[in-house]
């Protein structure tokens, strides 16, 4: 668990000098079997830092999403470790599993975050409570506060905007303060305004709160707002940037795709 | 366009053929029962038919004594005899005495039978012992002495009317037909000393004498022009009552079918309600490309015309097997006698027919509802079928008028009741259909005062699979109020059936109470008799006698055992003919006997709507674990184990459950108490709390188990689904 950082520690110190909170080693997974096999991840070595905003880019079907199911633990490698902290997801019984991704690891996904039949309420402490542990309820208001929702706990989502869902489903996974945060297209079905304010939000959780969010986009003005964007390409990693700006995203993912034309 | 409207839903019908099937299943089961009742009704008749005609082909023409004036009716078989053309005139008389001496005092029947001659009805020769000729000797039936050990030499006693018991003799075992009641056979002058009651003369002719005109100079020579009628006549006559009879069973058990019907209806209105907003956006698109409101509606119709034709050839088809099955099972293990399946293809294609019908029906709302999606849907996510609070005031102001309906009929039946039974039963019939319909109308607005009840408590004891379980159960009232109204209508008819059973035994209670003053009551001739045998009684210091009037009490003494009593009143009572000894011990046995077959039945009866029931939980939460799919997978995703998942499926099971079994529970105890009270049965009128109990929880425990399969199956969704496209 990351502690709170003294003030004025240096948060854009290089991701190589800090510990990883989460590390892919050789990781391969195959999809399908015989001819229909696609290898969706060839190879991936990856160390996400803690305390950090991670993007992964890359052109469609290069494997970003198959990445993160498996760092998430929502999905099972083909060969190759995932390692969150010291545990080894692939030799986690389904069980274990299930208590990780519950205790240890939060979840935005790009649609169909909430559970209709619960209230906003309802759903962010909903991992609390599938742990049978009361939710820390201060906590809670203070998340409701920051990402402005508090006038909406008692509303279904078919209530809300889907903006106003996304922060529901962004105060659900910094609920129980996890030691990662995956986020799948976050913005993928929000407004240009709706997407900021949430990306936003995600970084004032790992500037303000220490939170390791990992974060898959095509998107390059959203890449912008991590630290750092992986790219990947072909099921493989091809590089980094490091304090990415949309232009600099936007002319790597264009030498990424310039090379590949190239071969 | 409307074949391509039809087309395209039928396109998907073909390509998940699986869920068809799970629509139309409570189709299928409702439709084994009525065919099932239509092959049973029509074998039986057939069998009836051989079995019911009873007047041998050996008689010419028969005398009907109903059909001479009272004072008429003496020496009948003399007065036919002298007839021209007449061989043989003998009288057919028949007892239902009490008897005793051969295990428990049961009624029997006694009938007469000339036992030589063309007139006799004993198929052969005795199996064991010489024909009955005196005036105090019988035969026993073949079954008879089976079932009760009799062998020429053995008493009995038997006590018919006011008249004092008589002691016979057995002197042969003969072979009959006598259907599981136990039987005598004796002469029919024993028969007339005995009193027995003359239901016909039969009559054989001479050589060469036409039936008809000696049918014709019978009544002619009676003074009455339709005293008499010929042999096959009469057969025919015979016939047509068997028919009838079961015609008469046919009915009763057919309401229960159409019952089972009605319940398969509700479940596949909500069936086709689940699956057409799971297709909300295929509907949405039809209409954008251009398909009418009408022709949504006929395609999914047509859906319904398939679903219903499928699931109920299934059904049929089901039937048949079990029916072919049974009979084969039956010969197979040795029982002869068993007749062939008697098919009655017309018939079955009726049932079919009603199926398909009832099956597209149950559509035609759903049909309706989706034929309003409007096209725009097809650009947007779809919601939850069936979501959404329901319109409270509407319902209830609805439900109010048919409840008031029911009340209304209620009264009626009790104020009819004394004019004919038959209608008050048909009045109380007709008050408990508008009730379930106004619980069908009231449902979605229950559920959410269920939620708010039962919410608490599952929440406490199921803790978060439980949550969510009311949670889903609230999320789709007008779903979870068809699963629970149809279940309310299985578990109210087995509990009026319970309220019934119960009333019914406490009656009997009441009446051998009344009978039985002490254990045991030896019916003798007259005082004297009754004196000297309680003197011999009273010298065995294991009873405890009284004599009062022709009868003795006796009642173990302190402390002794009731086999020991019996025993001793055995040995006390052997020697003294015509003393009829009845144990109330072996009377409860046989009240308790009738019951539990009458139980049995009722049983089979209501089973069919209970099965329809429990197989509609099962059918809708397959459904619902399908639509949530997605759902499932997020609460994989964020930590809900594969067992919580499961235990989720169960717990929204077990609150239909409760839900249904509560409701139906009071409602069937109400309309079995208001049965009762119709009949004249009231003052025995008595609530086994204890069993309504006991069938609230079993209801709660079977809908948990019918949620097994979607259950498991909910298990297995990937936490990964949560993130894909449904
Ligand atoms: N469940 C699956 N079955 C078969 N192939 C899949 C599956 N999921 C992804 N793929 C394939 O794996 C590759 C990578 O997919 P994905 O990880 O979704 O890429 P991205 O998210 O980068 O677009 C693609 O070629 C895709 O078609
Ligand atoms: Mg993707």
């Amino acid at each position: 668990m990351t502690g709170p950082l003294p003030p004025g520690a240096d948060l854009r110190a290089p991701s190589r000098h800090l510990r990883p909170a989460i590390r892919a080693v050789d990781l391969v997974k195959v999809h399908g079997r015989g001819d229909a096999a696609v290898r969706a991840l060839d190879g991936v070595d990856l160390a996400v830092p803690a305390a950090r905003f991670t993007a992964i880019m890359g052109p469609s079907g290069s494997g970003k999403s198959t990445l993160l199911h498996l760092l998430a633990g929502l999905d099972n490698a083909t060969s190759g470790q995932v390692l969150l902290g010291d545990t080894e997801l692939g030799a986690c019984s389904d069980a274990q599993l299930t208590a990780l991704r519950r205790d240890r690891i939060g979840f935005v996904f790009q649609a169909f975050n909430l559970l209709p039949q619960l209230t906003a309420a309802q759903n962010i402490e909903l991992p609390a409570r599938l742990a049978g542990r009361r939710p820390d309820r201060a906590w809670r208001d203070t998340l409701v506060g920051l990402l402005g929702i508090g006038d909406r706990l008692t509303h279904r989502p078919t209530q809300l905007s889907g903006g106003q869902q996304q922060r529901v489903a962004v105060a659900r996974a910094l609920l129980g303060r996890p030691e990662v945060v995956f986020a799948d297209e976050p913005t993928g079905n929000l407004d240009t305004a709706s997407g900021h304010e949430l990306l936003h939000l995600l970084r004032t959780s790992v500037r303000e709160l220490g939170q390791t969010v990992v974060m898959v986009t095509h998107d390059p003005v959203a890449a912008s707002f991590a630290d750092e964007v992986v790219l990947l390409r072909d099921g493989r990693v091809a590089g980094s940037v490091p304090d990415p700006r949309p232009d600099s995203v936007l002319s790597a993912l264009s030498a990424l795709s310039g090379a590949r034309a190239g071969i | 366009m409307a074949a391509g409207a039809a087309g395209a839903l039928l396109a998907e019908t073909r390509r998940r053929p699986g869920r068809l099937l799970l629509t139309g299943l409570a189709i299928t089961v409702a439709t084994v029962f009525a065919a099932g009742t239509l092959l049973f009704g029509e074998t039986l008749r057939s069998y009836l038919g051989a079995t019911s005609v009873e007047t041998p082909d050996t008689v010419a023409a028969v005398v009907m004594p109903d059909r001479l004036p009272e004072d008429a009716r003496a020496d009948l078989d003399g007065r036919v005899s002298s007839v021209d053309g007449v061989a043989q005139a003998v009288e057919l008389r028949e007892l239902y005495p009490t008897v005793g001496g051969a295990g428990a005092a049961t009624t029997w029947r006694v009938t007469s039978d000339p036992m030589t001659g063309p007139l006799t009805r004993l198929s052969a020769p005795p199996v064991r012992g010489t024909l009955p000729a005196g005036l105090d000797e019988v035969a026993v039936g073949e079954g008879t002495a089976k079932r009760t050990d009799l062998a020429p030499g053995d008493t009995v006693t038997l006590s018919a009317g006011a008249g004092a018991p008589q002691t016979v003799t057995v002197t042969a075992v003969v072979p009959l037909d006598d259907g599981g009641l136990n039987s005598l056979v004796t002469t029919p002058d024993a028969m007339s000393a005995l009193g027995g009651f003359l239901e016909q003369v039969d009559v054989a002719a001479d050589p060469g004498v036409d039936p008809a005109e000696l049918a014709a100079r019978i009544s002619a020579a009676l003074g009455a022009p339709d005293a008499a009628r010929t042999g096959s006549e009469q057969r025919a006559a015979e016939l047509a009552d068997g028919s009838a009879s079961v015609s008469a069973v046919l009915v009763g058990v057919g309401v229960f079918a159409a019952l089972a019907l009605v319940a398969a209806s509700v479940i596949v209105a909500s069936t086709f309600r689940i699956v057409l907003t799971q297709r909300r956006t295929q509907m949405a698109l039809l209409r954008c490309v251009g398909a009418r409101r009408g022709q949504v509606v006929r395609a999914v119709l047509a859906e319904a015309v398939v679903t219903g034709l499928v699931a109920g050839a299934l059904g049929v088809g089901l039937a048949l097997l079990a029916g072919y099955g049974l009979v084969a099972a039956m010969r197979a293990s040795g029982m002869q006698d068993v007749p062939g399946l008697v098919v009655w293809w017309a018939g079955l294609a009726g049932v079919l027919v009603v199926a398909v019908l009832a099956t597209v029906l149950a559509a035609l709302a759903p049909a309706l509802a989706a034929a309003r999606i409007p096209p725009v849907a097809a650009l947007g996510v779809a919601d939850a079928s069936d979501a959404g609070t329901p319109r409270a005031g509407r319902r209830i102001a609805v439900a109010a008028v048919l409840a008031v309906a029911a009340g209304g009929l209620a009264a009626l039946a009790l104020g009819v009741a004394r004019t004919s039974d038959e209608l008050a039963m048909l009045v109380v019939a007709g008050s408990g259909i508008v009730a379930f319909g106004a619980l069908i109308v009231i449902g979605p607005v229950l559920v959410r005062g269920l939620v708010a009840v039962a919410g608490r408590p599952i929440a406490a004891i199921g803790g978060a699979s439980g949550r969510l379980a009311v949670a889903n159960a609230a999320q789709v009232p007008r779903r979870t109020a068809a699963t629970i109204s149809v279940l309310a209508l299985g578990v109210g008819l087995t509990s009026a059936l319970l309220v019934g059973v119960s009333s019914v035994r406490a009656g009997a209670e009441q009446n051998i109470a009344e009978m039985f003053p002490t254990d045991v009551v030896v019916a003798t001739g007259d005082a004297e008799g009754a004196a000297a045998l309680a003197a011999r009684l009273a010298a065995d210091p294991r009873l405890t006698v009284r004599a009062d009037g022709p009868a003795v009490f006796v009642d173990p003494a302190p402390g002794v055992a009731e086999d020991e009593a019996r025993e001793a009143v055995e040995q006390g009572a052997s020697g003294a003919p015509g003393a009829l000894v009845q144990y109330a011990g072996d009377v409860r046995d046989q009240v308790e006997e009738t019951l539990a077959i009458a139980q049995l039945i009722g049983f089979g009866l209501v089973g069919m709507t209970a099965l329809v029931a429990v197989v509609g939980v099962g059918v809708t939460l397959t459904l619902s674990v399908t639509e949530r799919t997605r759902e499932t997978g997020l609460l994989r995703a964020v930590g809900l184990s594969r067992r919580g998942v499961r235990s989720m499926v169960a717990w929204e099971a077990a609150l239909t459950g409760a839900g249904a079994a509560v409701v139906g529970a009071v409602l069937g105890a109400v309309y079995g108490a208001l049965g009762m009270q119709v009949l004249g049965l009231a003052t025995s009128l008595s609530l086994p709390i204890l069993t309504l109990t006991g069938l609230v929880v079993g209801v709660v425990v079977v809908a948990a188990l019918a949620a097994m399969a979607p259950a498991v199956r909910a298990g297995r969704v990937p936490p990964i689904r949560a993130l894909q496209e449904a």
